[in-house]
């Protein structure tokens, strides 16, 4: 499975990736929404990981550019949020985003959250 | 003629010499006496005003007071007995001042430690004689008064009969004698004759001083002198005249007093921050202080303008729903209603918005009819800006926590998770340190995201009708790792047929994984942590309770209080944030419900909570739940571990306690049994007694020796024959032989997770060979039994201890096991004792009889041991 991580600091980077590796994920990590989207319409992956706040271009933008381009809005996105605002998550699911994994997230399971998530497709709460 | 008028005015001169001087003495005293007993009455009041003061102000200033006020009372009496004449009325005197002396003493002597209300009630009783004997004494001198009067206004009109009289032969002689001084004399007299008519009349405005100072001067000077003084009593009678007068005065002293209390009142409401206004019935402002006014401004005095003008200041609700005027809080307190902090906003006409924390209560007069209103409330923009600042605040900082904590985490989780990537065990457990302490600092973080949250009003429940059950097995899956590590069992049994509740299902998993992990941090290894629910039609309540050391009564208050652990040793240890249980209030109390907690020193804690059903119609949407066959839901599998070296026999087992609904753990050796037994904590134990190693005596041993292993059932499943008679074995365990069947293992199983061990049973039987039995055999399973020889012996226990179970014979001497029952539904209504009846008489007759007696559970002579044991357990654990 493919996934395109966003995600601003490097070190949440870092374990996020190898995270993800652990889980057989074929990983490409980005700073911004920018270049995600960028990356994105390179090359699609299966699954598009978003931080909630990012630098040039947000997460909630770039969600909302993704779903609205026919090419990209059949992949599932999921946030990283650090939960502080209840708000933010319905915003995020409102966007179209498949579900969204609260920060600190577990490292060991972080790979099958994901898979489950794309999984179902519904919007599930982790 | 000259000498005649000469004599006469010599005769008016003498008749006015001794009237007048006699009468002016006697009307001074009077006017004295009748002026002492107001200024008696007054003071007396005074006094115990001033008394009354002392009650609740014990200043020195008061006390002063009260002496001067004393000595005053004493003066007035003392002048009083100096003036009085009358014998009767010096008597009356003197009982007043004995009455007076009396009270004061009292008042000295009475308990100041008492309460003000017993002793103002002791005061008022006394001084009400002092005031009647006052007004008695007040009335009997003004009846003397009365008749002193009428005898100086006989003597008076016997004066100005000879007054005219002269004048009339006076003015006769004068006109003959001296035409020339007819202006000189008559005419004043003819003007005095007058006035002495009209002063008859009752008009004293005739009386006037002349300026004259000849004889005739002389006389009407002393005829104006002695109208004033009948002017002067007539003023002092009209004063007088009944206590009207006096409560007139009396009634303006305590108007001072009252305006003078009201004009420090509306002092003191100008200074205060809150703004304070007070209605009229018809909706009108009687009083404001400052603050209102600043909100409100001045209302027009036209009942029609004034409705308008209220109607322009919109309120508001705190759900932004504009509030109707007949539901204000002013208007509701003129309906008699209470309000209490209630925030809304105030939107003023001129766009100014005033977020305001109002209460209002109607003002009653002494009849309890509302006679107004009082409002008060508070500008609350600052504090909402503040607790804005604060949300904010806590969200930005727990966001910024939350990214470096997810790198530390991650990389410490990812480190440990790589086989051998840190080789020593020292350093594994250093990074272990730092995870388990990540994992708290995300717990802390949500836990004052949580608090800050519900505080700020900005919890929103997504409400939702879900089963019960699904909240308490989601609940229990959360805590079943802890628990296990802990070493701490996990119990869960929900009723089949409850309502759904209508509940936003996250938070109320949140609630009870928080009370459930408190539990299991507070168990002691071994125990058992219980969750029960059960229901009604409009609502259920969760109860989860542990077997460990339990809390202070005087601690339990504080419980659901922020930061608060009864003791903060036992925080750090146990790794709480100290938020948890008023997180979890919050949110039973969101939803409506309550919680509550009970706890026994040593015995346990409770804590259950009430959730609100959902109705009908909300819960047409959801599935009803699966109930097993005994109706209720065990939401936990039990776990049975098997310890037996026959590896087809702990096969053979496995498969059927497997398809039974048990959790299966087996062990072919003592020592790996012992093993599993510490760390999966099993809920029974079936043991083979001949193992090669340890054999199953020395493991039941070691079992019932190690702290936390010792209250396991132990079912023994030997092939020995004579295992069941194995004096070696423990009294409490269950002894099944291979031969008898594989359903005879499962009910003894179940029987041993059942049964509560250790309860106390009272055998009423009189067949001694029977009674011995039947405490042979429940003893063997563990409990305490009462042997009692008949209904007398039984009854007694009953009143002596604490009986969880009655076995009971019927027919019995003395008292029969009928009467007993009788009896005990008597004695025991709120908490009924089960009652097993063992009777060797005909089932039909006498079985419907004990039952609507209030028996449990017949059973016919002879008793299967294995029957009773199942009731008795059955009993038990529905009871309990």
């Amino acid at each position: 499975m493919t996934v395109v991580l966003a995600e601003d600091d490097l070190d949440i980077q870092l374990v996020a990736r190898l995270a993800l590796k652990r889980a057989g994920f074929v990983v490409r990590v980005v700073g911004n929404g920018q270049e995600a989207l960028d990356a994105i319409r390179q090359e699609p992956p299966d699954v598009v990981l978003l931080d909630w706040m990012m630098p040039e271009l947000d997460g909630p933008e770039t969600c909302r550019r993704l779903k609205a381009d026919p090419a990209t809005a059949s992949i599932p996105v999921i946030f990283l949020t650090a939960k502080s605002q209840e708000s933010e998550i319905q915003r995020g699911l409102s966007l179209g985003a498949a579900g969204y994994v609260t920060k600190p997230f577990d490292a060991l399971t972080l790979g099958q959250h994901v898979k489950d998530i794309v999984n179902n497709s519904g919007g599930v709460r982790l | 003629m000259t000498i005649l008028g000469a004599g006469a005015i010599v005769f008016i001169l003498v008749s006015l010499n001794v009237v007048a001087p006699s009468m002016d003495a006697e009307r001074q005293r009077i006017g004295e006496v009748l002026d002492l007993h107001g200024s008696l009455w007054r003071a007396l009041v005074e006094l115990k005003h001033d008394q009354h003061d002392q009650l609740v102000l014990a200043l020195p200033s008061i006390r002063e007071r009260l002496q001067r006020q004393r000595s005053a009372v004493n003066d007035y009496l003392a002048h009083e007995a100096s003036l009085l004449q009358n014998a009767e009325q010096q008597e009356r005197l003197k009982q007043l001042t004995q009455q007076y002396e009396r009270w004061v003493a009292q008042w000295e002597s009475i308990d100041q430690s008492g309460s003000p209300e017993y002793m103002l009630s002791v005061s008022e009783k006394d001084f009400a004689p002092i005031q009647a004997l006052l007004r008695e004494f007040d009335r009997r001198e003004r009846e003397l008064a009365a008749d002193a009067f009428a005898l100086m206004t006989r003597r008076r009109q016997l004066f100005f009969a000879i007054v005219a009289a002269m004048a009339g032969v006076g003015a006769l002689t004068l006109a003959a004698v001296m035409l020339s001084t007819k202006r000189v004399v008559l005419d004043p007299l003819t003007e005095l004759t007058d006035s002495a008519h009209r002063i008859e009349m009752g008009d004293f405005t005739a009386a006037h001083q002349t300026l004259r100072s000849d004889e005739i001067g002389l006389l009407i000077n002393s005829f104006a002198k002695m109208v004033q003084a009948v002017q002067l009593r007539e003023r002092e009678l009209a004063t007088a005249l009944g206590d009207s007068r006096e409560l007139a005065s009396m009634t303006a002293e305590s108007r001072r007093r009252v305006e003078a209390a009201h004009a420090d009142l509306l002092a003191t409401l100008e200074t205060v921050p809150a703004a304070l206004m007070i209605f009229n019935p018809d909706g009108s402002v009687r009083l404001r202080n400052r603050a209102a006014t600043d909100v409100f401004g001045i209302e027009p005095q036209n009942p029609e303008l004034r409705k308008n003008y209220w109607g322009r200041f919109k309120r508001i609700a705190k759900d932004g729903t504009p509030i109707p005027q007949e539901e204000w809080i002013s208007a509701r307190a003129l309906r008699g209603e209470t309000a209490r902090n209630e925030e809304l906003e105030i939107h003023h006409p001129d766009g100014r918005i005033f977020p305001i924390l109002a209460s209002g209560a109607p003002l009653r007069n002494e009849l309890g009819h509302v006679a107004g209103a009082v409002v008060a409330f508070q500008d609350i923009a600052r504090l909402r800006e503040v607790d804005r600042m604060k949300d904010e605040f806590v969200s930005i900082v727990s966001h910024e926590l939350r990214t470096p904590l997810t790198s530390i985490r991650g990389s410490v989780q990812l480190v440990l998770d790589e086989a051998n990537s840190v080789p020593d065990p020292e350093h594994r457990k250093l990074l272990q340190i730092a995870l388990n302490n990540c994992e708290r600092l995300v717990r802390i973080i949500n836990d004052i995201l949580d608090v800050s949250k519900i505080e700020s009003g900005n919890l929103m429940l997504r409400r939702k009708a879900v089963h019960v059950a699904d909240l308490v097995r989601q609940s229990i899956d959360v805590v079943v790792p802890p628990a296990r590590n802990a070493n701490v069992r996990l119990d869960a049994i929900v009723p089949a047929n409850l309502r759904p509740v209508m509940v936003d299902p996250d938070r109320v998993v949140q609630a009870l994984v928080n009370l459930l992990s408190n539990a299991v941090k507070f168990a002691p290894p071994g125990s058992t942590v219980t969750t029960t629910v059960t229901g009604s039609e409009h609502m259920v309540t969760i109860a989860v309770a542990d077997q460990g050391e339990g809390i202070a009564p005087e601690n339990l208050n504080r419980l659901f209080q922020k930061f608060q652990q009864v003791d903060s040793s036992s925080s750090r240890r146990k790794g709480g944030t100290g938020l948890g249980l008023a997180i979890t209030k919050a949110l039973v109390e969101q939803h409506g419900g309550r919680i509550f907690v009970d706890s026994e020193l040593n015995k346990g804690t409770r804590f259950s909570f009430t959730l609100p059903t959902a109705t009908t119609e909300e819960a047409a949407s959801i599935a009803p739940v699966a109930a097993n066959t005994d109706g209720s839901a065990r939401l936990v599998a039990r776990r049975v571990l098997i310890v037996d070296d026959d590896d087809d026999f702990r096969q053979l087992m496995k498969t059927q306690l497997s398809n039974a609904g048990y959790t299966v753990l087996d062990a072919r050796d003592a020592a790996s049994a012992l093993q599993i037994a510490r760390s999966a904590l099993p809920d029974v134990i079936t043991v083979d007694l001949m193992m090669p190693g340890i054999d199953g005596w020395g493991f039941i041993d070691t079992l019932r020796h190690e702290k936390g292993l010792t209250n396991i059932p132990i079912v023994v499943v030997s092939g020995a024959a004579d295992a069941k008679k194995d004096a070696r074995l423990p009294i409490d365990v269950t002894v099944v032989g291979k031969g008898e069947g594989d359903d005879r293992v499962l009910r003894e199983i179940s029987l041993a997770l059942a049964g509560r061990r250790g309860a106390t049973i009272l055998v009423a039987e009189d067949d001694e060979d029977l009674r011995g039995v039947l405490t042979a055999s429940l003893t063997r399973n563990g409990h305490r039994v009462i042997p009692a020889r008949d209904g007398a012996e039984a009854l007694a226990a009953i009143e002596r201890e604490q009986v969880d179970l009655l076995v009971l014979d019927l027919v019995m001497p003395n008292i029969d096991g009928f009467e007993v029952l009788a009896r005990l539904k008597e004695m025991r209504k709120g908490v009924p004792i089960p009652v097993v009846v063992v009777s060797g008489t005909d089932r039909s007759t006498t079985e419907l009889q004990a039952l609507r007696l209030g028996a449990n559970v017949y059973l016919t002579k002879p008793i299967e041991a294995a029957a009773l044991a199942e009731e008795v357990a059955r009993l038990l654990t529905t009871n309990t």
